[in-house]
């Protein structure tokens, strides 16, 4: 199973597994920019007759583009800013024939209007065809329009907002995150400005992913990301959750002193997998019969019981 | 062929990096961003990216020293800068004159670099901001006002302005806007026509560097204002391949020290196959008594 999910996420790259939507978010201290060129990268070689990529802007200049992508030769390239979402469609639908195989890509999806999203994305879900895009996630501005002009009151709405909807329509989402947390000083608190963490936007990130089948069934899993190989590295739920809690635990440690205070992993598992006492008791089972709250005393080979000693039980 | 950045450049034996030309890399339109806490004012870096472009009035490029190159490069070690560039220069918090003055300071000249064409500078404060009275007839005047009433052709103004600059070089202009939080503050376009206006923007330069504000202050609130400014801010965090955090010295007031500047990576990542260009790291600044010249960087601990 977890072999079946440690490639699933490299054959959805390489458009070998069907995800008609794609969604990757990111943070203010990781983009998913490198994510989005690992599907160009995967699919760049295959010959412009029979697979296309189209690329759809909406924050990144062509010559930006061009510069990111290098020398590609079946890449499209749309400015999509100011443009109509009819003419977009109709752009796409120009450049991809009906039964061409395709990856459609969409720099960022912010600037879409959280009531014209669903409009503007079935079109671009085509048979034979993935349409990857960004979602760039803010701290707290999660609901804000940005075509909103300044001072107009929004009216409180309970249409849900722009991320909801993706997340319910893409089939496969890919959240990206830096692989270690930002050490955070009391210096940037006290600073009372926003700072790029330092090492942000790194080559190497870790992607949650989850992958929803036509069955129904998700897959899940969490990998770390290196652009710079081109490799998705599966990790193990119980790593991935350490990675994610404390990516720096076992560095802080390091160099402290000459003691090993590290765990390897062999050494992790067997104390995850130790039986507590105190767990059987907390389920009530005790003796295969449940018992409630009471205290149960259970007799041992050397306990001198006398029966008929009144004092002798103490309960 | 225009202007490609090489951010392992050092200044001056310095820690600031200027963009480097290295035509080989193609021409990829970046966006340097500038973020400033309140209490300090980013104009000092502005000029610098201005004078790594078009050099001073000596005609030898500022801030170049033989021996704190970097290794090989166009630029090689120990040369001149191959290179020059037109610089489009744009404020929405300050007037023609104050730049006039403070470039004067540094030995540049700009009304002299105006009129040969390789200086253009935008007023978007004047008239825009508030009615400032027109120029005595002696001072020298920017070429261009911004005004609400026109917003939607300011794009082909300032692209016909740009048309209009010296060919002498084959490099597209850099383009330095200062303040660019302020057209949503006024209310002069929704956020989203911000960003389209930066990559307009981005379309006529070679080199794009932009300053807002990164105050928490302004950033963080419930109001639609500061909603507008988080998603401003952040939209542009994305578009950067290099962050320039300008601050105030966390432990109060210092002679020798003005604040702290941090350089990191933004969100554009350097592309397939390419070594990311930017050397992170965080130094502190000296500014002294205005004088742009009086600027250093230097490692934390050192002065």
């Amino acid at each position: 199973m977890q072999q079946h999910t440690g490639s699933i996420l490299s054959r959805i790259v390489a458009l070998k597994d069907v995800s008609p939507f794609v969604l990757l978010q990111d943070a203010p201290e990781q983009t998913a920019k490198y994510v989005l060129l690992e599907f160009v990268h995967r699919n760049k070689e295959r010959s412009p007759a029979e697979f296309r990529i189209v690329y759809l802007s909406f924050e990144t200049p062509e010559r930006a583009v061009k510069g990111m992508l290098g020398p590609v030769r079946n890449v499209e390239f749309v400015a999509c800013r100011r443009m109509a979402h009819a003419a977009i469609h109709q752009k796409v639908a120009s450049l991809i024939s009906s039964n061409q195989k395709s990856l459609i890509v969409i720099d960022s999806l912010n600037s879409i209007r959280s009531g014209a999203l669903a409009s503007f994305i079935a079109p671009l879900i085509r048979p034979h065809s993935t349409l990857v895009a960004v979602l760039h996630n803010f701290p707290t501005a999660t609901r804000y329009d940005m075509t909103k002009p300044t001072g107009s009151t929004q009216k409180s709405s309970y249409a849900p907002s722009l991320k909801t909807q993706l997340l319910y329509l893409a089939t496969t989402i890919i959240t990206v995150s830096p692989t270690a947390r930002a050490d955070i000083d009391e210096d940037e608190i006290a600073a009372g400005t926003y700072l790029v963490p330092l090492g942000a936007h790194a080559r190497t990130c870790l992607l949650e992913f989850v992958h929803r089948r036509k069955s129904g069934r998700a897959v899940e899993g969490t990998f770390e990301f290196d652009f710079a190989r081109h490799e998705f590295t599966y990790l193990p739920p119980r790593r991935a959750q350490s990675k994610a809690d404390d990516g720096q635990g076992e560095a802080l440690i390091d160099g402290l002193t000459t003691f090993n205070l590290g765990t390897t992993e062999k050494q992790r598992l067997a104390r995850e997998n130790v039986e507590l006492p105190y767990l059987a008791a907390q389920e009530g089972e005790v003796l295969g019969a449940s018992v409630g709250g009471a205290i149960v005393y259970q007799f041992e080979k050397e306990d001198d019981y006398d029966e008929e000693d009144p004092y002798e039980d103490p309960f | 062929m225009s202007i490609s950045s090489d951010l392992l450049r050092v200044f001056d034996g310095k820690y600031l990096p200027v963009p480097a030309a290295s035509p080989d890399q193609g021409d990829d339109s970046q966006l340097l961003l500038i973020t400033a806490s309140l209490e300090t004012n980013a104009s000092w870096l502005l000029q610098h990216f201005a004078r790594s472009c078009i050099g001073n009035s000596t005609g030898r490029s500022i801030g170049r020293r033989a021996d704190s190159l970097g290794g090989g490069g166009e630029t090689g070690a120990g040369g001149d800068r191959h290179w020059r560039a037109p610089v489009v220069f744009l404020s929405f918090v300050q007037e023609f004159q104050f730049y006039a003055r403070s470039f004067k300071k540094t030995g540049v000249d700009v009304s002299s670099l105006i009129q040969k064409k390789s200086f253009l500078y935008i007023d978007g404060f004047s008239k825009l901001v508030c009615d400032l009275p027109p120029a005595a007839a002696s001072e020298s005047r920017p070429e261009l006002y911004l005004r609400a009433e026109n917003k939607d052709k300011w794009i082909q103004q300032i692209a016909n302005a740009v048309a209009g600059l010296s060919k002498t070089t084959s490099y597209r202009p850099m383009v330095i806007v200062e303040g660019i939080e302020m057209l949503h503050v006024l209310g002069i376009w929704p956020v989203q026509e911000i960003l389209d206006f930066v990559s307009d923007l981005q379309e006529i330069a070679g080199i794009s560097v932009i300053s807002v504000s990164g105050s928490n202050a302004v950033l963080r609130g419930a109001t639609s204002l500061s909603q507008g400014q988080e998603a401003l801010f952040f939209s542009l965090l994305n578009r950067a391949s290099a962050v320039f955090s300008i601050r105030s010295l966390d432990s109060g007031y210092a002679k020798d020290v003005t604040g702290v500047i941090r350089i990191t990576k933004g969100g554009q990542p350097s592309g397939d196959g390419k070594a990311p260009s930017i050397d992170e790291g965080e130094y502190h600044y000296f500014v002294g008594e205005g004088n742009l010249s009086g600027v250093r960087v230097f490692e934390k601990g050192h002065s």
